[in-house]
């Protein structure tokens, strides 16, 4: 029997592991990443000179339903050309069939990662506006994430901030389709393939789940799944956790974190993670409107404030307007007293 | 609405109020009237000079520059005129005055409309 | 390979490929079943599977003599079969591997007490084991990190089961008359040393760079589909060979 170092056994693995394509242009370098639908290696597109990702499925076949996931994110990112979204380049198939996508290489690191860095409001509020914007331009174009997460989220070396992993991300005129064609044909067995999946099937990852998704109607999930699924992120920026079920805790644990977000944004914090999706923002967009009203030291459409609150506001926000005005009224005081 | 038009209005009231302070001073008490309607007036022409300025050009800095040595200067004029007790309050009007060019320097540079921007 | 793979500029084998072997079941399935012959079939490919991590178990854990580790080895495997050991296992308790080297451990404890080690027949040949060419192996394992004991059998299991596949690679390339899949195979992913370009192995088999890239692929496909028929028969269920063949390869099998 031929005897097998312990280099050579890592050597097969590594070589038997990757991914065979059916073309000389691209060749793979190192793995990457693995998650549960695909593996990511880099390598090196021979025609441009330039190192790339390559996607491939770890389904055993192709056809599989692993596969035509892979697929399906292609196809979906390959639709959404914003900065906040890596760039598809290619796809192709492997040698077996199955398919495979070549995207752009990111480096930097996850937000999980870079957790560190987010010490101050302004920081957090800066990377979440860019998730948010990003998944608003998803949302305006029709495509619901359904996994986002602090993992999926990743801080550039530059800065940008890229959010990834669309692998299960609907369709939502492709679903709406499919329904009505259903509801024609009297098909009860009508595969949502292309829209994401059946019915019945969860999809997301626990603490960053919607109720709707957790409960196993992940075929269903619209865009306020997205919503809560961002309020989630960012109740995880301020506490570094996952964000409780309970209202209740919600509110303790954004009280206990240090520092402790405003009154408004853990109001917008809260409605983002409202259990019923009609109580929370219909959209990405709509969260951005009101984390925009929030930074320009305006109302915001998730906290109701009281006199007092909006007084104190309003002296916050025209603090300097309101300083001179004071100079000028403590400057006549101190004459007439003088006098 | 657009920037001289804040400004404007913004001195105008100030001016009046500013006018209006000088009851505290029983000497000139008498004239109040006068007074008002002249620190108005007065008011009204700072405001609309900052506010053309402030329409013209983007810069709170700048602005509140101008709105200070525009408001200083109308204020020494005022000053400059004798009181009926023969004397000059200096400090009294140039000083608040100059304040009060401050504030209309800040708002116009941060409220309305400026020359093809929108500024809220 | 599909027709879409050749559309898409895929490239043309050369060889015949070589039909995949029939799926093979856990290896608990096929020793629980009724046919006599294929729980035989079954437990000679357990044996086959487990022999050397075993014996290298037992000599470097153990600290058996090459003799007495030999004599457990094949006494182990014979006893198991006989007593129906593995019919026992319950996959909600451990993974198959550690389950036999639990039985394995307790097997040499029991034989310590005894004086010797029984040799029984039981229907079951003597098995015919590569024991000096798994002795000359312990050179290399004798710096191993033995404080992980599941480690080191799996790693080991690992290694035999490449072994195995590497070797049905070159047999079946030779009965199918496919000897240079092989040759590319070995010269380039078993060389000792990883820097060998294609460009070279092509120079030195007297083969273009395109057939080079071609062999490799295949010969590469083949080995692990051979790996994970091996894997298959050594894995106690199906969800275990499901969860190993995910980590050895990172692929998703459909049992």
């Amino acid at each position: 029997m031929t005897w097998l170092s312990n280099d050579l056994v890592e050597r097969l693995r590594d070589v038997a592991s990757r991914p065979e394509l059916a073309s000389d242009r691209y060749v793979i370098l190192r793995p990457i990443g693995r998650g549960g639908m695909g593996s990511v290696y880099a390598a090196r597109d021979e025609q441009l000179g330039r190192e790339v990702a390559i996607k491939v499925s770890n389904a055993a076949a192709p056809a599989d339903d692993l596969d035509q996931r892979l697929r399906q994110e292609a196809r979906v990112l390959a639709r959404l050309e914003h900065p906040g979204i890596v760039p598809v380049h290619d796809a192709g198939l492997l040698d077996d069939g199955r398919w495979f996508y070549v995207m752009k290489l990111v480096r930097g690191e996850t937000l999980a990662d870079h957790a560190a860095a987010l010490e101050h409001e302004a920081a957090r509020l800066v990377i979440f506006e860019r998730v948010a914007e990003t998944v608003a331009f998803a949302h305006a174009a029709g495509i619901v994430h359904r996994d986002l997460k602090p993992s999926n989220v990743m801080v550039g070396q530059f800065g940008e901030v890229l959010v990834l992993d669309w692998g299960v991300a609907r369709v939502l005129a492709r679903a709406e389709e499919e329904k009505a064609a259903s509801a024609r044909t009297t098909d009860r067995h009508s595969n949502n393939s292309m829209s994401g999946t059946s019915g019945g099937t969860r999809m997301g990852t626990a603490g960053f789940m919607a109720p709707e998704q957790a409960d196993g109607d992940s075929s269903n999930a619209g865009p306020p799944a997205d919503v809560y699924a961002l309020g989630a992120l960012f109740f995880w920026m301020w506490t570094g956790r996952a964000a409780p079920a309970d209202v209740n805790d919600i509110s303790r644990r954004l009280g206990a974190a240090s520092p402790a977000p405003s009154k408004r944004l853990a109001a917008i914090i809260r409605k983002c993670l409202s259990r019923a999706p009609t109580d929370r923002y219909a959209s990405a967009t709509e969260l951005m409107d009101d984390l925009a009203r929030y930074r320009q030291g305006s109302s915001v459409s998730a906290h109701r404030e009281t006199t007092m609150e909006r007084a104190g506001r309003w002296l916050v926000r025209y603090q300097t307007f309101v300083l001179l005005v004071l100079a000028y009224l403590v400057m006549r005081v101190a004459f007439a007293f003088l006098r | 609405m657009k920037k001289p038009v804040i400004g404007l209005l913004l001195g105008a009231v100030l001016g009046a109020f500013d006018g209006l302070t000088a009851l505290g001073t029983p000497e000139v008490a008498s004239e109040i009237v006068g007074i008002v309607i002249g620190s108005t007036i007065k008011g009204i022409v700072v405001g609309a000079l900052v506010g053309w300025y402030a329409y013209r050009v983007q810069s709170l800095s700048k602005g509140l520059l101008v709105g200070l040595v525009v408001a200083a200067f109308f204020a020494f004029l005022v000053a400059a005129i004798p009181q009926p007790n023969g004397h000059h309050y200096w400090v009294e009007i140039m000083l608040p005055g100059s304040i009060v060019g401050l504030i209309v320097g800040y708002a116009t540079q941060k409220f309305g409309q400026g020359r093809g921007i929108a500024v809220r | 390979m599909t027709s879409a793979a050749r559309a898409a500029g895929g490239l043309r084998y050369a060889c015949r490929v070589i039909p995949f072997p029939a799926t093979r079941r856990s290896v608990i399935e096929r020793i629980r079943g009724a046919d006599a012959e294929v729980r035989r079939t079954a437990f000679g490919d357990l044996a086959a599977g487990y022999w050397r991590p075993s014996y290298h178990y037992l000599r470097l854990h153990w600290r058996l003599t090459p003799e007495a580790a030999e004599d457990v080895v094949q006494a182990f495997f014979t006893v198991a079969f006989e007593k129906g050991y593995v019919e026992r296992y319950d996959p909600s308790k451990a993974k198959f591997r550690t389950f036999l080297r639990t039985c394995l451990d307790r097997f040499v404890q029991n034989t310590q007490k005894a004086e010797r080690a029984e040799k029984r027949g039981g229907g079951v040949d003597r098995l015919s084991l590569d024991f000096p060419g798994a002795e000359q192996a312990l050179a290399e394992l004798a710096a191993s990190d033995l404080r992980d004991l599941d480690r080191f059998f799996r790693d080991e299991m690992i290694r035999a089961l490449f072994e195995r596949a590497v070797d049905d690679l070159r047999r079946t390339c030779e009965e199918s008359g496919k000897a240079a899949l092989f040759r590319v195979f070995e010269r380039h992913d078993l060389a000792p040393s990883p820097d060998a370009s294609y460009a070279t192995v092509a120079r030195d088999l007297d083969l273009t760079v395109s057939q080079v890239t071609n062999y490799l692929h295949g010969a590469r496909r083949r080995f692990r589909e051979l790996a994970l028929g091996h894997l298959h028969s050594l894995c106690g269920t199906d969800e275990e060979y499901r969860l190993e063949a995910r980590e050895l390869f990172g692929v998703e099998v459909d049992p």
